[in-house]
């Protein structure tokens, strides 16, 4: 196991357990001197907010828990891959600050509320907060320093493919879909289906100012739900073409830009800092998935990365392609 | 998916294109619920007359290996698994003709006899 990824595990991972497992346990052990209900919401005025005693630690498991764990873990994973970037060192840490701030605040709303009768009687949660969130950033950035920094991906060199054997006057076209995985698909359509819910249910409730503020969010959404989640990519004899999915955004490379081609495996997060459409110094990538993509080299130097299944038959015949277009510059 | 059609060959220009999806059909690379690329795409990458690409879509259909579908285009059917599992076979076939110095065309031919006497029997 090495040093990257025994520390991701440490932050992302140990910490949430540990810092969701001591806060529940603290908020159990004050349950029997709660009143019943407890405030859980403050406004400027004191408690404003009320909530029956069990529906703390079952916000302080998903909250300081579940989230940061899935944040820490995903990031851990990976790093045992052999990914690293600024973003895998990131997330631990957020995951581990995260977890020590809301356990913290959570437990401490329970704490301060030992032995009263009624919750509106409730103290100032201002004091909780003002441990509670040195904590967490202490926690945060220790965290963070305590991972190795690593910004170099683990890139495996590029090797050109070698151009699809064409017959003369022989033309082929190779088309097909970048798609994101199914799990970040679901997340993005459940995303946009609760923005328009949220939309639909604000102009029943008749407040028109917020409703036209959520529907154009939701609207939003879906445009860039469908511009970056599915892309089509073309290949024919006169270059590249990626399309997105509302044919709002469209790029070439053309035949006579292309200097080399190759097959790739591509890490999102570490070499573009995410997914989508990414510009980083060097190059342009459509990276919808982590896997497969083709890499194309053009004359400027720059590069240009699509996700692709079958990456090594589009690859082929778009140096193919490249390779037909010089000759017939020649 | 790949296409490649070769406009110097005296074989149809539909019917190479049908011939490639079959083909990638049983060598399982396409399978039942993919996706073909809408005709037009093709046409225009291929520079062929929408007609061509639509007709091999329409002898696919035909065949069975492709299913229209309103609002998703051509749709490879459960089909493309029949195909696949006959992969083998005419490998076998194939290297089996080639041995003996029989061409594909009279292999083809032999095995269309074949399937017109299974047919009656």
């Amino acid at each position: 196991m090495d040093k990257s990824f025994r520390r991701a595990l440490g932050a992302g991972v140990v910490t949430p357990v540990v810092a969701a497992l001591a806060a529940v346990a603290v908020e159990l052990a004050v349950m029997g001197d709660l009143p019943d209900p407890v405030a859980t919401h403050w406004g400027v005025d004191g408690p404003d907010g009320f909530s029956a005693p069990w529906t703390v630690p079952v916000m302080t498991a998903l909250t300081a828990g579940v989230l940061p764990l899935v944040l820490g873990a995903s990031a851990a994973r990976a790093i045992r891959k052999g990914e690293r970037g600024f973003t895998l060192r990131l997330l631990p840490a957020v995951a581990a600050g995260l977890s020590v701030f809301l356990g913290g605040l959570l437990a401490g709303t329970l704490v301060i509320q030992r032995g009263l009768d009624a919750a509106e009687g409730a103290p100032d949660v201002l004091p909780v907060l003002l441990v509670a969130l040195p904590a967490g950033a202490i926690v945060g950035t220790v965290a963070w320093f305590g991972q190795p920094r690593e910004t170099a991906a683990r890139i495996d060199a590029a090797v050109a493919a070698a151009p699809l054997p064409l017959a003369p006057g022989e033309r082929a076209v190779w088309l097909g879909r970048a798609e994101m995985t199914p799990w970040a698909l679901a997340f993005i359509v459940l995303a946009t289906l609760a923005a328009w819910t949220g939309s639909a249910l604000m102009w029943l409730a008749g407040d028109t100012a917020a409703a036209a503020i959520i529907t154009g969010v939701a609207v939003l959404l879906s445009v860039l739900a469908a511009t970056f989640t599915v892309a089509h990519v073309r290949i024919d004899a006169t270059g590249l073409t990626v399309t997105s999915g509302a044919r709002l955004v469209r790029m070439r490379v053309p035949a006579e830009d292309i200097v080399s081609v190759a097959a790739i495996e591509v890490h999102g997060l570490a070499q573009y800092g995410g997914y989508g459409i990414r510009q980083i110094p060097g190059a342009t990538a459509v990276v919808l998935r982590p896997g497969l993509a083709i890499e194309v080299t053009r004359r400027s130097g720059r590069r240009f990365v699509v996700t692709v299944d079958d990456a090594d038959t589009a690859a082929s015949l778009l140096a193919a392609a490249g390779e037909a277009a010089h000759a017939a510059q020649d | 998916m790949l296409l490649r059609i070769d406009p110097g060959s005296a074989q149809p220009l539909y019917d190479q294109i049908a011939g490639d999806v079959r083909r990638q059909a049983s060598a399982g690379t396409l399978r039942a619920g993919d996706r073909l690329p809408p005709a037009r795409e093709v046409a225009e990458a291929l520079d062929v007359n929408l007609h061509t690409v639509l007709k091999a879509y329409q002898l696919l259909r035909d065949e069975g290996l492709v299913e229209m579908r309103r609002g998703r285009g051509a749709v490879v059917s459960a089909h493309a698994a029949a195909l696949a599992a006959l992969r083998d076979d005419a490998l076998a076939l194939a290297a089996r003709a080639h041995e003996l110095g029989v061409g594909a065309d009279a292999v083809a031919a032999l095995v269309r006899a074949a399937a017109e006497e299974a047919d009656e029997a």
